[in-house]
This record gives C-alpha cells, sequence and structure tokens, in this order.
C-alpha cells in the first residue's frame, strides 16, 4: 500500500504538469498523515492500555492506602468500618464494585448503581491482620469501572493521539519546509532557469544561491558544461545538416548538369533515377523511363542484346564487384552512340544489396575514331584495301578454316614492274593514281570472298579461300593479266602496267601463314627474274635464285653503305690523234666475301630496290671527287662521263645535284658529261630539255647513249643540247659480218656530222673494226681494243703518261673537227686530212 | 513476616530481653492480664487476648461479652502490653481504634488510669478484663494470661 501511495505522485503526473514543489508537500503530507494514522492508531492502543493499567494499578495504591484500615474492619470484623472504607472506595470512579470479605462473612458488597458489571478487571488482595502479619483476616475484591476506565483510558489516549497529530504535522511542517526551502526551491529555480535557458542557445543557468557547493551547485555546474556541449552539437549538427544539404543540391546539380548519363536500378533493373543527360541522350522522356525495366523493348534500341545488359547487371549485384560495359544504341536521329557505362552496385542501410548505379560517359566520338583507327590499321591509307595486318588476320582464319574443311587456300603476290620508273617519271601523285587505279582493277576481277591487299609500295597480295585449285587459279591469273594489260589513263598519260605474279597455294606451298607469304613472294620475284610480265606457281627450287635476288638487295644497300663500289674508267680515244678525250666512268661492285658482281646482275635489282638513284648520285659524286682529285694530282684533264637513268633525268634534281657537287669539289662543269640513253629522252620532254639546258648552263656535255637503238625523233636531237652521239655496241661488234650494221654506222656517222656533233663508237674489240670506224670517220672509239674498264690509277697512269692509239698515219685520213687537236702537227706528223 | 525474619527478630528480642534483665535486676517484673476471681473468663490464649484487647471478638461462650481495660494513657503498662501483645507501639494502636471507633461498632477499652481503679473496677464487672504487673494484682483478681513468653519489648 506504501509503494502505491507512493507512486501516486507519479501517477498524478500524468493528468497534468505538477510541480515537485505540489509533489513533494502532498507526498510529504500524505506520508505524514498515514503514518500518523498508523502511530496514532497504535499509541491509542498502547496508550488505552497502558491507561488502563495505570488506573488500576492506582485502584490498587488505593487499596495499599486503605491496607491497614480494611485489616482493621476485617480483624474487628467492623462492618461499619468496612462499608465506610467501601463506600470511600467507591468515590473513586474507576472502582466499580467493593466486597470486603472478613473470613467467610461479607462484611460489604457494594456497587456503584446503573454499572453493567464486567467482570473485566478484577483486583483481589488478601486482608493481613494488623497484628500478625502471617495471618490472613479477610479478602477485598474490587472490579474496576471498566466503562470508566475506557472513558479515561480514550480520553486520554484521545488527547494524546490529538497532541500526536499534533507533533506529527508540526515535523511534517517542519521538514516540509525545509525541504521546500533547501532543495525544492533551489531545484525548481534550477528547473526554471534551464528552462529558460533552453529558449536561448548558449545560455548558462545561474546557481541558485548559496548552492554553489553543493550537489545543486555541481548540477547546475554540469547543466551549464551540457549547455555548452549541446550548443556545440547543435552547431555542428547545423553545419553538418547544411553540407549535406549542400552536397545533395551540388549532388543534384552534379547529376543534373553531368554530361555523362546517370542512372540507377532496383533489383528488378527497373529504372529508379535518370539524370537528364540520359533523357537528351536516348530521347526518352523522363516518365516513360522511369520504372520501365531493361528488357523493354519499346524504349531503347541497344546494340548488345537486353537479356545480356540484364544479365551483365544481376551480376553485379550478386557479386558486388563493379563492372565496365560498353553500351551502345541507335539515338532519335539514328546513329550509333555508344557509352562507356561504370557500373557499381548500391547498397542499403542494412549492407544488402538495393539496386545498381550506371554512370556512363559518352564516347561514341572516341569510338568513331579507335573504328576509323582500326580501319586506318588494317587497311592501307590510298587504296583502301586491307594491308598486311589485316591480310595476315584474314590469311590466318582462311587456313585455319582450310585445315577444318581440308580444302585449299591461295596466295597470290603481285608486284608492278616498272611502277618505280612510272613514279619517277611521271611523279608521285601520277604514280598514286596509278596504284589506285591497279587496285580497283585487281579488286574487280575477283569475287567477292577473295581479298585483295596492299602491302605496300607496289605490292599487292590476292587471298583466294574458296574452290582454289590449279585451273581455277591459271583462269584468274589470266584474267587478271588482260584487265592489267589494258592501258591506263592516268593524267593524260596511257601507261602499260607489266605486273609479276607469284603463286602459293595451302597446304602444298605451306602450312601456315609466313610461310605461304614467303613462298608467293619468292615465286613473284621468280616471275621477275624470268622477265617479269608473268606468274610462276611456286615450285621447290625456285628458292635459291629468288633467295640471291633478294639477298643481293640487301647486299646493295651494304655495298652503299660500306664503300664496296668504285668506278672503272675506260677511256675514250680520238681516232684521229689516237689520244684520250674523255673517260666513260662504269660502276664495278667488289664484294669483300664474293668478289666481282658484274653490274648485269646487280643494276636490275638496284633498279627493282630503288637504290638506283643512291647509286647514280654516288657514281657522280665519285666521278667529282676523282676528278678533283686528279687537277690536285696534276693529272692531265680529262672529261669523265656518268650514265644517267631515266629517273635521274626526267626530275630538276639532277641539275642541283650536279651543281652542287661541281661547287663541292670545285670543278669545271665542261670536266663532266653525262650519257643518256635516247628512249629516256623520248619520254618527258619537256623536262629532259629543261634539264639538259640546265645542264649545257653548267657546261656539262650530253651524249645520247645506245644510240640507233631506242625510238627517236630526231627533232629532239634538235632540241636538246646535245654534244655527241654514242653508237650502239652492237652495231659496232658485227661490222665485220653485217653489212647493213655498216651501213648504219656510215648514216649515222653522217647524220651525226651534219648536224654539228660527235660521234663515239662503243665496243670496237678488232683492228678491222677500229679500221672500218677510222675509214668511216667515226669521231672518237671506246673499246676493248684501246683497254678496257681499268681502275683510276691505271687510267691516270695512261692520261699521265700520254698513251695514245697506235695510229698508222698513211692509213688514215684525218678529217678535221673542231675538236681535233693541234691539226698542223697531225699534219707534219704525216696524216692526211681529208676535206 | 518471613520466617527467617522472625526467627531474627526473636533473637533479638531474647538478647535484649536477657539484657534488660542483666540491667534492670528485675526478675518478676511481668504483665498479666487478669479478671475477677469469680468472673466465668476462663484461660485465654494470646490470640483470644488479642481479639479481646482489639475488638475482634468478645463474646464469650455462655454469651456475654468480655470488656477489656486499658491502663492509663501512656502508662508504660499500656505500652508494654501492646507492644508485647501485637508488636504495635500506641499511636498505632491509639490510630486503630480511631478508625474503629469511627464506626461505631466496637468501643475500644476503657482505660482507668491506675491499677488501683482497674482492680475496683474488675472486682464490680465480672466480664472485665485488665492488665496490669503481677506485682500490682491482689488476691481479688487471678491471672487468665501471663505475658512471659513473650516478646522482649524493645523500645
Amino acid at each position: 500500500m506504501l509503494a502505491m501511495l507512493r507512486s501516486l505522485p507519479f501517477r498524478m503526473q500524468g493528468f497534468r504538469q505538477r510541480s515537485l514543489l505540489v509533489d513533494t508537500t502532498t507526498g510529504i503530507l500524505m506520508v505524514s498523515v498515514m503514518l500518523a494514522m498508523v502511530i496514532t492508531l497504535g499509541s491509542m492502543v498502547l496508550i488505552r492500555h497502558y491507561e488502563t493499567q495505570r488506573q488500576l494499578d492506582h485502584v490498587e495504591a488505593l487499596l495499599t492506602t486503605v491496607a491497614s484500615t480494611v485489616s482493621i474492619a476485617c480483624f474487628a470484623k467492623d462492618n461499619a468500618l468496612a462499608g465506610e472504607i467501601a463506600k470511600g472506595l467507591l468515590a473513586n470512579p474507576a472502582i466499580a464494585v467493593v466486597r470486603i470479605k472478613a473470613g467467610r462473612s461479607v462484611l460489604v458488597d457494594e456497587a456503584i448503581n446503573d454499572m453493567p458489571i464486567s467482570a473485566q478487571h478484577i483486583v483481589t488482595r488478601p486482608v493481613l491482620s494488623p497484628f500478625d502479619a502471617s495471618k490472613k483476616v479477610g479478602e477485598v475484591r474490587l472490579i474496576a469501572n471498566s466503562h470508566y476506565l475506557k472513558k479515561q483510558a480514550n480520553h486520554y489516549s484521545n488527547q494524546s493521539m490529538i497532541v500526536l497529530l499534533l507533533e506529527i504535522a508540526a515535523v511534517s511542517f517542519v521538514v516540509a519546509v525545509m525541504i521546500l526551502r533547501k532543495v525544492i526551491r533551489p531545484i525548481e529555480k534550477l528547473s526554471v532557469g534551464t528552462h529558460a535557458a533552453m529558449a536561448e542557445p548558449g545560455r548558462h543557468v545561474k546557481v541558485p544561491a548559496g548552492n554553489d557547493r553543493n550537489e545543486i551547485g555541481r548540477l547546475t555546474q554540469d547543466i551549464n558544461t551540457l549547455i555548452d556541449n549541446m550548443s556545440t552539437l547543435l552547431v555542428a549538427e547545423q553545419a553538418m545538416r547544411e553540407k549535406a544539404t549542400k552536397s545533395e543540391e551540388t549532388f543534384r546539380a552534379l547529376a543534373e548538369n553531368m554530361p555523362d548519363i546517370i542512372v540507377r536500378y532496383d533489383r528488378e533493373c527497373r529504372r529508379v533515377f535518370v539524370n537528364s543527360a540520359y533523357i537528351r541522350q536516348t530521347g526518352t522522356p523522363l516518365e516513360l523511363a522511369l520504372n520501365s525495366s531493361v528488357d523493354q523493348v519499346e524504349l531503347w534500341r541497344p546494340v548488345m542484346p537486353r537479356e545480356e545488359y540484364k544479365a551483365r547487371l544481376q551480376k553485379i549485384m550478386e557479386t558486388g564487384e563493379p563492372d565496365h560495359i560498353l553500351l551502345e544504341w541507335k539515338a532519335p536521329s539514328g546513329e550509333l552512340v555508344s557509352h562507356e557505362m561504370y557500373v557499381v552496385a548500391e547498397y542499403d542501410a542494412e549492407g544488402e544489396i538495393s539496386g545498381s548505379l550506371a554512370i556512363g560517359r559518352d564516347i561514341t566520338q572516341r569510338k568513331i575514331a579507335e573504328r576509323q583507327l582500326i580501319h586506318q590499321a588494317t587497311h592501307d591509307a590510298l587504296t583502301g584495301l586491307p594491308n598486311r595486318a589485316l591480310l595476315k588476320d584474314r590469311l590466318g582464319h582462311a587456313v585455319q578454316q582450310a585445315q577444318r574443311d581440308n580444302t585449299q587456300v591461295a596466295v597470290i603476290f603481285v608486284d608492278m614492274d616498272n611502277f618505280k620508273t612510272v613514279n619517277d617519271t611521271l611523279g608521285h601523285e601520277l604514280g598514286d593514281q596509278l596504284l589506285k587505279s591497279v587496285a580497283a582493277r585487281l579488286s574487280s576481277v575477283l569475287r567477292s570472298s577473295d581479298t585483295v591487299a596492299r602491302l605496300g609500295g607496289d605490292e599487292f597480295v590476292i587471298l583466294l579461300d574458296e574452290e582454289v585449285s590449279v585451273p581455277v587459279l591459271d583462269t584468274i591469273a589470266r584474267k587478271i593479266f588482260d584487265h592489267l594489260s589494258r592501258p591506263c589513263e592516268i593524267g593524260g598519260h596511257e601507261l602499260y602496267t607489266s605486273i609479276s605474279m607469284g603463286v602459293a597455294i595451302y597446304p602444298q606451298d605451306g602450312e601456315d601463314v609466313d610461310m605461304l607469304m614467303r613462298h608467293a613472294d619468292t615465286a613473284m620475284y621468280a616471275a621477275k627474274s624470268q622477265g617479269r610480265n608473268n606468274y610462276q606457281f611456286f615450285s621447290a627450287d625456285m628458292n635459291s635464285r629468288v633467295w640471291e635476288w633478294m639477298a643481293m638487295s640487301t647486299r646493295l644497300r651494304e655495298a652503299l653503305e660500306q664503300q664496296q663500289f668504285c668506278l672503272y674508267y675506260q677511256p675514250k680515244v680520238d681516232l684521229r690523234t689516237g689520244s684520250i678525250v674523255g673517260l666513260e666512268a662504269l660502276l664495278r661492285w667488289r664484294h669483300p666475301d664474293l668478289g666481282w658482281i658484274s653490274p648485269s646482275d646487280f643494276i636490275p635489282v638496284a633498279e627493282e630496290c630503288g637504290l638506283i638513284n643512291a647509286l647514280g648520285e654516288w657514281v657522280l659524286e665519285e666521278a667529282c671527287r676523282q676528278l678533283r682529285q686528279w687537277q690536285e694530282d696534276g693529272v692531265p684533264e680529262v672529261r669523265i662521263a656518268v650514265n644517267l637513268s631515266a629517273a635521274q633525268c626526267n626530275s630538276d634534281e639532277i641539275v642541283h645535284t650536279i651543281r652542287a657537287l661541281l661547287n663541292d669539289y670545285d670543278v669545271d662543269g665542261q670536266r663532266l658529261e653525262v650519257e643518256i640513253t635516247e628512249s629516256i629522252v623520248m619520254h618527258d620532254a619537256e623536262t629532259a630539255t629543261r634539264t639538259f639546258w640546265s645542264l649545257r648552263d653548267l657546261g656539262v656535255h650530253v651524249t645520247i647513249d645506245d644510240f640507233g637503238t631506242g625510238y627517236s625523233s630526231l627533232s629532239y636531237l634538235k632540241k636538246f643540247p646535245v654534244k655527241s652521239l654514242k653508237i650502239d655496241k652492237s652495231f659496232v661488234s658485227d661490222i665485220e659480218h653485217d653489212p647493213n650494221d655498216q651501213e648504219i654506222i656510215c648514216a649515222i656517222i653522217a647524220m651525226t656530222h651534219s648536224l654539228g656533233l660527235t660521234v663515239i663508237a662503243e665496243g670496237a674489240e678488232t683492228h678491222a673494226q677500229l679500221d672500218f670506224l677510222r675509214r668511216a670517220g667515226c669521231d672518237q672509239m671506246q673499246g676493248y681494243v684501246f683497254s678496257e674498264a681499268v681502275p683510276a690509277d691505271e687510267v691516270a697512269d695512261m692520261l699521265v703518261s700520254g698513251r695514245r692509239l697506235p695510229l698508222e698515219p698513211h692509213d688514215i685520213a684525218l678529217r678535221l673537227t673542231p675538236d681535233t687537236q693541234q691539226p698542223a702537227q697531225l699534219a707534219s706528223e704525216g696524216y692526211l686530212i681529208a676535206e | 513476616m518471613s520466617v527467617l525474619h522472625r526467627i531474627v527478630k526473636s533473637c533479638c528480642i531474647m538478647m535484649g530481653a536477657s539484657l534488660l534483665a542483666c540491667l534492670t535486676g528485675v526478675a518478676h517484673a511481668e504483665l498479666v492480664v487478669v479478671a475477677s476471681v469469680g468472673s466465668p473468663i476462663p484461660q485465654l490464649s494470646r490470640q483470644q487476648v488479642v481479639n479481646i484487647f482489639l475488638g475482634r471478638y468478645r463474646s464469650m461462650a455462655n454469651g456475654r461479652t468480655i470488656q477489656p481495660l486499658d491502663a492509663a494513657l501512656n502508662s508504660p503498662e499500656r505500652k508494654e502490653f501492646y507492644w508485647r501483645l501485637v508488636g504495635k507501639n500506641l499511636a498505632e494502636i491509639n490510630a486503630y481504634w480511631a478508625r474503629l471507633e469511627f464506626s461505631g461498632k466496637t468501643k475500644a477499652p476503657i482505660s482507668l488510669t491506675s491499677p488501683k481503679e482497674l482492680l475496683e473496677e474488675l472486682v464490680q464487672n465480672p466480664d472485665a478484663i485488665a492488665y496490669m504487673q503481677r506485682y500490682d494484682i491482689d488476691a481479688r483478681v487471678r491471672v487468665v494470661y501471663a505475658m512471659t513468653d513473650d516478646r522482649v519489648p524493645f523500645f
């Protein structure tokens, strides 16, 4: 019950806000009331008991006072006395009945009237003889007045109860006041102060007066500390909230302004968030995009199957590992849009997977560039044909497939024979156009399943992997030749293309890509060495020949670098005077291991490899150097003639080169001569004319070489500043046997003279030839009959020693030409002077 | 009184009595209770003497009432008598009679001034008894009770 009462204040709190003051007061009051009740009840009982006891004691005391008289009365058996005594006793309100007995007889038995006698309180005392204490003479019996006793007890107890209550009340009051003042008030002040401080952040609570040192004071300090902490926390929380809001805004701004697309999917791969970039780039409006699954067909047209994308999203969500996905789809405009999606799994507050977040960077341009690059990497820029890399790849696949299907694959190497010439003569632009034309023609001849690739330069490779057999290849080869043999019109020129083709077949000619290509290449070289303009099937014995061919080109390069070349000089002698009038510089190659390599072996290869120009320049430079050297050494002056190739003639470069060389070596242009075959001249007359005139300006002589062998237009001879003509050795060698050649030679000599040019015969080996040439009136001669081509030292010796062709003066009718030296001396030496 | 107490008291009294006997040298000073020779009052026991003199029982077997007589007030005989009889001093006896006389039922013994008067009264009244020193008695009375074996007075 006590507990219930104690809880009452708290229960009352539920009804209304109460104050501690009221509660405490109420509490104290209630407790004290209860206590008072209990105590007073208890004390009432106790007091009554004790009061009754007291009254009884009093009664007994009374008895004691009348004891002597009673004993006398009993002793004397005096009723009257006893009566008096009884009366006296009964006067006491506490006594209800008195009975005095003396011995057996009752002396007196008095009772108060109208009293119900309850035999509760009976006091009996023996009466002793006043003269003999050992003798009992009677008995006194008193019955107390219970009613009176009760009344007295009640009265007394009521009195004391009131007093007690008053005491308790007073104590409670005092306690309450003390608690109020000492505890409640300060607490109240503290409560009010704290409440007020709540309104103003950071405000401290004042310590209730006088409580600095005690618990209240400490509580106040603690509250103030808490206030400070809370202020700090609030400020921090505010800052954090602002930060969160800010970052939320920043995120929003970021997400919305980001060019990258952001998509969030839930666990079922439905879109739950898309940013504006997404809406723009997919053309899907927000309402449609949200909550639609990636499976749905209407919304987007991805390149990757939708199921695959969904499966990948699910895998990311399962494993929790992020992934990159290349996602491409058709934009509303129809173009292909590529995005690189970086997808991560998203987690909820419990750490469970809640979905995925995909951020996509637009890599369309990059992809386009990539694809272009790939195309560039796999295709030839000029012709658009596949390049070496792509070819090898396709060849590899074709071989694998053929291995599985047990079929054949053919590789054809196609090389343009005269491309370098054309490129050099007509220039790179036209050369490119020629390449493109050839490429187009090749493609048109072949089937769609075949591949035509350009390996580089003027090399093409054809890959055939369907229905490959020797007859089929034969047919195809013939078709190619037919097609390409028709001239193509390039830049106003009609060009004929000649090609060499080499064919290798899988599996018989090789089982892997490299071997097949090598053998096709070998076959192609074999075709070249067979005179070009044909095709060859690979055979095992081709290897050595072609290997040679290819080795030669490598060696040539080395030779140039390592100065394995040297010039031999063949003297040209004047047929009248017999003296050396000039030297033809001839290129000789001495290989350290292989010895002398014949020009007929390496010149074609040089032409093929494009080294011919380098060689030509080297020759020119060496000639100039030699001239300088001889000048230094005091060797008699002589003109060196150098052979120029078509390439060199048809560009202005040669002029610059020669001018530079003449400058560098400080050689007079007159000392240099160029020999050019007549066919060269015919091609690009304009540039050639310009070149020759420029050379003429430098003082360089121009000689037409191999005259008579080409289709010459004689009018050109007029235009060009030619100094001399060289009769081809083929005419000279047959002088003795072929009267035609004799006639031709005479005719050439006549014509040359009529043009005012010098004529020189090349290749005179016998005296008879020599004789004829002399008689025919040829001006100069170059041939073994005098000297073969010899090294510089030897020829220098010849020059120094003044070696000359031995002449029979009387056999020779001299015809004076502007070149003839010392004609008077000649006459004096017995030479016939012809008119 | 307790037994021990009584024993001690008896011894003291005996010692005191013997001492007093030695001191006073009086051998036969003794109180006796007498009645006339012609009185029908028998020999009395001590208790009967007590009852009579103190008003408890005064009736005789033959229906007559015994009348006790006191010696003179404050006389030595009176003192000794009551002392020896009930161990009370005269004040106490007076107080006793004061109370009893209040009710009127029982009267105190009449007190006479001298033994002579007492003797005279005794002769006159055959129902009366008195006490006196043995040496005071004459032939007209007879002893009904002698107080020799009682307590030694201790004043």
